[in-house]
């Protein structure tokens, strides 16, 4: 059974990237040297965070400045929230620091959302 | 690209009635007529969601999203059953299952709609 | 309902179809039932029903879903095994399946539905449902038996999930909450975001009943070295500003219920709301006005309108009659090119013809191998008709007191769908008159020496280019004497007339024959058997009856594959050229006058070996003019038709070729004596000639002549 849109190169994909073998989130290691902001993928989803969690623990280990580029996410849910939180939390207590370079309407959005604005470093905490 | 949504009942009429309501919303409906059939059509296709009917001949559909939930592709993908009981065991069921959630029959096109937004 | 009424029309269209599937499926089974009580067959049974009345209730045939439900119900506890299968139980289903078959004809034809019998039904299988019944054995083939349903009320506590409602403190049980709100304590089990419920989809459907205040609790979440990022690991503590029901809220959470622990308390307004609880981790909590939903959430473009629901390939599809017709129209078309092509190759003798020979020969294989797929196309399984017998032969034997046993072989024999559709009536017939004057009693039976139950077999088979189907019994046997009698006080045979037994007993296909000594309502007046012939007849087929007194009868009914195809005798008479079906031909020989004597009157006849034949002279039914007006020379072409024999007088046997049937009602006229016509290799148009009807014809010309007259 092939689906029309097999043979296309995918290019933008709006709405949900799902099991399609995370290709966002290889595409990451790809084109993202080290040194640059770990960019999230448009879709920042439960089918993504095993892969996000590999490369966050890269950066984490790394042990420089952790910097997330949200502003090409287009989705998000719970479980990549999550683990952003995880990552922010560990970065903080290990002295390093955690910096947004980008965000999305989306991601500020959900982030607010789930009450999690301020564990996000989207907000400061008073 | 829009969705693609797998149907699976055994009651052509559901089926058309499902498959003319999705394709109306956008989404890309594919039905299969049974468990087997849905298995392997997902097992080597994108599906975006899952709606199959519970009750049905061979493969009920608690067992057919157990056997989706297993299938490597499928793994996080919603799943919701088509379902008649109302009863506190049958959810109980669907959630052991694996299933995202449940629509109770009969529905009106609205309410499919309604629900599967909910979802996708 | 916000669809196109065609496409909702389509949608019933297959709805109606797939419900009278079921009905079959529900009647067949229920007979298997009667004789063994099975797990499996209730539950195909009980699936069945369920199916309709979800159809049924999604399409708004509310009476047809309340009548189904009934009957669900009572399989419902046939299935549990609260209730035993007794025949009194399969006779009330088996009724309630012919009123629902009703009811779906009648929703399909948009007429009303019987009330009467519907009420009748629904009183019947209230009182079966009420009345005690002790709860069944163990049924074959069962497992474990199946547990009885929990009186489970809605909101019942589950053990893990605890929707726990208290009612505010200070709040009294008649006082309306003006301006009250509810704090919810969301706390999600590890495995929630694996079902994909969203936590942040339900929040926004909360945050469209009021305004909405969220604290997450990040507590839980683990370092990002030993977290499972699948898993849940935060919990929320929500306050909604909404009065609303505490159901609007269950109905929120319906789906994660059981993912999660969900606490949710009503606070009433005056000076009673708390604050909120302060969160355990250090976020500020954030009041959030009613979000915009996510940009990609809800897709409704209907740029795909154009993109077909792709369905699963199930290795059948469905084609209109009309195209299947078409097509074997035009394969009748090529086979008479490819006549006319053979033709001209023929008479030719030049070297390079070798090729165009060969090349014709391969297109008459392909031609008839295209023909041959074409014909399978048309060509359905008999049991499609056996199947209906099961249900006739029950309800019948049962109301006549008759004990039968209907046995089925051959079903899997195919035909052609037109003869089959139309085969159905005069089998329904045959088998009908079978069981009501054929079979006896079983008290008459042991009183003959046989077992009380009798035997009804329905056969059928491929034989030399036809479908033979047989109906035997052995029961009584057909009476020679008093058939004879009968045909004689008819006028249907002369006084001293000489028939054999197969004569005579064909004799009962005669029209106004009857030899029923009473009128039963079950099969009318038993003159139905003329019309029987013609029908078959009709169908370019033949029956004849074979009997042996306190045996049993056998009909066999022969009729051609296909309506379009015929394997034919060409014969000329005169100038003029006509097809005999070869069917139909017994055997041709030449005529020698010495053999041919006539009788007073008209009928001449043709002696061969112990037989008389009437001699036919087609010259004369049909106006030509012949090579000769004498015999001899002249060949004889004797066919048969419904037992009896005549001699078709010809003069010139061509060739035996395949033609295709041309209807002469739908191109000219009906003709009698004539089956149709086809179209030779020349070109020229044979008349095809029906033998049956020429026969009959023939007979009634003669006058008060008869088959067996003895010669002067």
């Amino acid at each position: 059974m092939k689906r029309a849109g097999k043979q296309r190169v995918d290019k933008q994909r709006v709405g949900k990237q799902h099991a399609r073998k995370q290709p966002a989130a290889r595409a990451m290691r790809r084109a993202a040297p080290p040194a640059g902001p770990l960019r999230l993928p448009a879709a920042l989803e439960i089918h993504c965070v095993r892969d996000l969690a590999s490369l966050a623990l890269e950066r984490l280990a790394a042990g420089r400045a952790v910097r997330i580029d949200g502003s090409a996410v287009q989705s998000a849910d719970t479980a990549g929230l999550q683990l952003l939180v995880a990552l922010r939390r560990d970065a903080l207590a290990n002295g390093t620091s955690f910096e947004w370079h980008g965000t999305s309407p989306v991601l500020l959005a959900t982030g607010a959302i789930l009450g999690l604005s301020a564990s996000l470093g989207f907000v400061e905490a008073t | 690209m829009s969705r693609v949504i797998l149907t699976v009942d055994d009651s052509p009429s559901m089926r058309q009635m499902v498959s003319f309501t999705l394709r109306g919303a956008g989404y890309e409906v594919v039905q299969a007529s049974d468990g087997v059939q849905a298995i392997e059509y997902a097992r080597n296709n994108p599906v975006d969601l899952v709606l199959t009917d519970v009750n049905m001949p061979g493969m009920d559909g608690l067992t057919l999203v157990r056997e989706l939930r297993g299938l490597p592709n499928c793994r996080l993908t919603p799943m919701l059953v088509l379902t008649t009981e109302s009863s506190q065991d049958k959810r109980a069921i669907g959630k052991q299952a694996g299933a995202t959630g449940w629509i109770l029959k009969p529905f009106n096109p609205e309410q499919l709609l309604a629900t599967i937004a909910r979802v996708l | 309902m916000g669809m196109p009424d065609s496409e909702m029309e389509e949608i019933h269209k297959i709805f109606f179809e797939e419900s009278f599937e079921g009905l079959d499926v529900m009647e067949s089974s229920l007979l298997l039932l009667g004789a063994q009580p099975d797990r499996e067959t209730i539950n195909t049974i009980f699936r069945a029903a369920h199916s309709i009345k979800g159809g049924a209730a999604t399409f708004d045939f509310t009476e047809l879903a309340h009548f189904t439900h009934g009957i669900e119900t009572l399989l419902d506890q046939m299935r549990t095994g609260e209730r035993t299968v007794t025949s009194e139980a399969v006779q009330l289903l088996l009724q309630s399946v012919d009123c629902l078959r009703g009811m779906v004809t009648a929703a399909q034809a948009g007429t009303a539905v019987d009330q009467v019998t519907v009420e009748a039904l629904n009183a019947d299988l209230a009182r079966m449902l009420s009345s005690a019944q002790a709860a069944a054995p163990a049924m074959q083939a069962s497992t474990a038996s199946a547990p009885a349903p929990s009186a489970s009320s809605l909101g019942a506590l589950s053990p893990s999930a605890s929707l726990s409602v208290s009612s505010a403190m200070s709040a009294s049980p008649g006082t309306q909450a003006a301006a009250a709100c509810w704090e919810i304590e969301f706390r999600p089990k590890p495995e929630l975001l694996r079902t994909r419920n969203e936590p942040a989809r339900l929040f926004a459907e909360l945050a469209r009943l009021g305004p909405l205040t969220v604290s997450a609790d990040c507590s839980g979440v683990p370092s990002l070295a030993t977290l499972d990022p699948e898993d849940c690991h935060l919990a929320w503590h929500i306050v909604l500003g909404a009065d609303v029901e505490r159901a609007r809220l269950d109905e929120i959470f319906d789906w994660v219920s059981e993912s999660a622990t969900i606490d949710c308390r009503r606070i009433d307004p005056p000076g009673t709301i708390p604050e909120a609880q302060p969160p355990i981790a250090a976020p500020i909590a954030t009041p959030i006005a009613a979000p915009a939903q996510p940009t990609e959430a809800h897709d409704l473009r209907l740029a795909d309108a154009s993109a077909s629901g792709k369905g699963v390939d199930t290795g059948s599809i469905r084609v209109s009659t009309e195209k299947v017709d078409a097509l074997v129209n035009l394969v009748g078309e090529l086979v008479i090119t490819q006549s006319i092509l053979s033709r001209f190759s023929a008479g030719v003798e030049v070297d390079q013809v070798e090729a165009l020979r060969d090349a014709l020969a391969q297109l008459a294989r392909n031609t008839r191998q295209l023909q041959e797929s074409v014909m399978q196309v048309r060509m359905l399984p008999i049991s499609f008709c056996f199947n209906r017998f099961g249900r006739l032969v029950h309800e019948l034997s049962r109301r006549l007191g008759k004990q039968v046993e209907l046995e089925l072989s051959g079903e899997g024999t195919e035909l052609d769908k037109t003869v089959l559709e139309k085969i159905g009536d005069p089998l329904v017939h045959l088998v009908r008159n079978a069981l009501d004057h054929g079979l006896e009693t079983p008290e008459a039976r042991v009183a003959a020496g046989k077992p009380p139950t009798g035997v009804l077999e329905l056969r059928a088979y491929h034989e030399g280019g036809n479908i033979i189907i047989e109906v035997r019994d052995d029961g009584a046997g057909l009476n020679r004497a008093r058939i004879l009698a009968k045909a004689r006080e008819r006028g249907l045979i002369a006084a001293d007339a000489v028939l054999n037994d197969e004569q005579v007993h064909n004799l009962i296909f005669a029209p106004g024959f009857s030899t029923a000594q009473q009128v039963s309502d079950v099969s009318g007046r038993g003159v139905g058997m003329d019309v029987v012939r013609r029908n078959i007849n009709g169908l370019g087929g033949m029956v004849n009856i074979t009997s042996t007194e306190g045996q049993g009868s056998t009909i066999r009914i022969r009729l051609p594959l296909t309506l379009a195809i015929l394997d034919g005798q060409l014969v000329r008479v005169g100038a003029e050229v006509y097809v005999i079906s070869l069917v139909s031909i017994v055997e041709t020989i030449q005529v020698k006058s010495d053999r041919l004597s006539a009788v007073a009157g008209r009928t001449e006849l043709f002696r061969l070996r112990d037989e008389f034949l009437p001699v036919v002279r087609l010259y004369e039914q049909f106006g030509i003019d012949p090579d000769r007006r004498g015999t001899d020379g002249g060949l004889l072409v004797v066919v048969e038709a419904d037992g009896t024999r005549v001699g078709v007088l010809v003069d010139d046997l061509l060739a035996q070729q395949q033609v295709v049937i041309k209807s002469l009602e739908a191109n000219f006229r009906h003709v009698a004596g004539l089956a149709g016509a086809t179209i030779l290799g020349d070109g020229t148009v044979a008349p095809i000639i029906d033998v049956p009807g020429l026969i009959r014809s023939f007979a009634a010309s003669q006058g008060a002549r008869r088959p067996g007259a003895e010669a002067a």
